[in-house]
């Protein structure tokens, strides 16, 4: 049985009202990755969206004019620190939604690399979650998942896939990556569901 | 952090009940194999990701619940080669283990 | 090399004292440790009253049969281990232990006629002095003890660590050049910087010696070295790595 150590108390963890419980603010942006950082070229990247009636992609340019916009979110990542009023920049799905059919309820998120992670489709809707190219008024850099990330701001940060490439809409809630491997499959940051 | 399969040894040890990082990995997508303490690791808070060095493919992932309930998968690994434990001989054995690797080693570049 | 079995122990503080302005040396009793080869490691962890855990790895800069584990731990800013390490921990606390863990990056005297390379990169240095005290405990016992040099990378004079017993090693035997990256002591001959592939193939066993190589600190120092080892003819296989976080 594991023993206190005289002293010690961790970071700083107390509650914040303004905070999702157990979350710490930070004024860094810290880097967590479960791989190499791939090199992807604005000219070379597309965004594909998978149903069960075909699949539709569109490169930069065009995925560009469904229309961006510009959002103040909180993040709020499981290895408990949060951003509050991050400014960024992207395509709302709601646009990507617009053109796709699907009687799908749920979707898996594939990033270049090859990670994963899954969000009911409702959750991608209603002003909910974009793709983001620019944070903090910079483009995104490769390290925070340049040149475009997933931004879904009310679920844990794992679920912000960097790198994306594309969306596959599935008939059940199957696990991506993390979620595979002890991390919740819903992950609601209010809720506290961080892992299994 | 990217480190490598060294910075694993600990929980490793609790899974397989003995140091491992001598263990011989054979990658089930490049079929290339190496001690596990040359794989590439990713480590951080959520957990830590072992690549294969050479084909990058994810060998071995542990996350689960900091201190409560660890989770364990090796999706990219074929199979695992270990020597026998041993009891601690009373003199100090002779001889260096020279399990270094091959392929998973990779090219050493990032 | 011994094989010994990996678990968890409670650790008693025996000492700290200052290693560098940064880094503290503590010194651990630990009545169940089995003994450890150097460069291995342990896993320290932490637990706070309302049982949270932090756990981190070390390298550990004794080896042998003795319940006695030293480590050197330098602070991180910002770390949530390894300032508490340094600053709070006193004679008679306790930790928790995990080890001895680590069979790949070890070194033990084996009969061999192969000369051993250690390079470090700050705190990397830490297993390689392990290994460079054992080889100074044979070089006392043996005249032919394996020959060994020590590439050491470090900021300034005052971040070395295990200075006073680096110098008594050197004048037996022990090869050590130092890499000054930000500051040298006065009078200093070669440049101040980062180590570069033509400093590392001045420093190092000419390949045909075919040296053992270990090298150990921060990713992207490791990663240079590496390369470079391997450019210059050395055989990865003979090339033995340990990275620390932090590129």
């Amino acid at each position: 049985m594991s023993f206190i150590t005289r002293g010690f108390s961790g970071r700083n963890r107390e509650r914040d009202p303004n905070l999702p419980p157990g979350q710490t603010l930070v004024e860094d942006w810290p880097v967590l990755s479960a791989g190499p950082t791939p090199d992807i070229d604005p000219a070379d990247w597309e965004f594909v969206v998978v149903t069960e009636n075909g699949r539709r992609s569109w490169n930069w340019d065009d995925f560009h004019a469904l229309g961006v916009e510009d959002v103040t979110v909180d993040i709020h990542c499981v290895t408990h620190w949060s951003k509050l009023g991050m400014a960024w920049r992207g395509v709302p799905l709601d646009k990507v939604f617009d053109e796709v059919e699907t009687g799908h309820d749920y979707v898996m998120a594939h990033s270049y690399g090859g990670y994963t992670t899954n969000v009911p489709l409702d959750e991608l809707l209603d002003g909910q979650a974009w793709i983001a190219f620019e944070a903090d008024g910079e483009p995104l850099s490769p390290e925070h998942g340049g040149p475009a990330r997933l931004l879904v701001p009310h679920l844990y940060f794992w679920k912000s896939a960097k790198w994306i490439h594309g969306l596959v809409t599935m008939p059940r809630d199957d696990p991506g990556f993390w979620e595979q491997n002890g991390y919740h499959l819903h992950g609601d940051p209010w809720q506290e569901e961080r892992y299994w | 952090m990217k480190v490598d399969g060294n910075a694993i040894a600990g929980p490793l040890a609790e899974v397989f009940g003995r140091d491992v990082t001598l263990a011989v990995a054979t990658c089930a997508g490049c079929h290339e194999s190496g001690v596990i303490a040359r794989t590439m690791v990713y480590a951080t808070a959520m957990g830590a990701v072992a690549r294969c060095a050479h084909c990058e493919l994810v060998l071995m992932v542990l996350g689960g619940r900091p201190g409560a309930r660890m989770l364990f998968s090796m999706p990219g690994v074929s199979s695992l080669e270990l020597m026998p434990d041993e009891p601690t001989p009373d003199e100090e054995s002779v001889g260096t283990a020279q399990r270094a690797g091959g392929g998973l080693s990779g090219s050493h570049s990032s | 090399m011994t094989r010994r079995p990996a678990g968890w122990h409670a650790a008693t503080v025996r000492a700290v004292t200052v290693e560098t302005p940064s880094a503290r040396r503590i010194e651990f009793e630990v009545p169940s440790w089995p003994g450890n080869d150097a460069g291995s490691h342990v896993d320290v962890r932490l637990t706070a009253p309302d049982g949270y855990q932090a756990t981190r790895s070390y390298s550990i800069a004794s080896s042998g049969e003795t319940p006695r584990v030293v480590l050197a731990v330098d602070e991180v800013p910002g770390g949530e281990v390894s300032p508490f390490l340094v600053h709070e921990l006193q004679p008679g606390d306790q930790v928790e232990l995990h080890g001895p863990l680590g069979s790949y990056f070890v070194w033990g005297p084996d009969g061999e006629q192969r000369p051993v390379q250690l390079i470090a990169g700050g705190s990397g240095v830490v297993p390689l002095y392990a290994m460079a005290e054992v080889r100074d405990a044979l070089q006392e016992v043996r005249r032919d003890a394996t020959p060994f040099r020590l590439l050491y990378s470090v900021r300034t004079p005052e971040d070395r660590f295990f200075a006073p017993e680096l110098s008594r090693f050197a004048g037996r035997g022990l090869d050590i050049r130092y890499v000054y990256t930000r500051q040298a002591p006065d009078g200093w001959a070669e440049p101040v910087g980062r180590i570069t592939r033509e400093t590392l193939a001045a420093a190092v066993w000419p390949v045909e010696q075919r040296p053992s190589v270990y090298v150990c600190g921060p990713t992207a120092f490791v990663e240079a070295v590496a390369d470079w080892l391997v450019a210059l003819g050395h055989e990865p296989r003979d090339i033995r790595t340990e990275r620390f976080g932090g590129g």
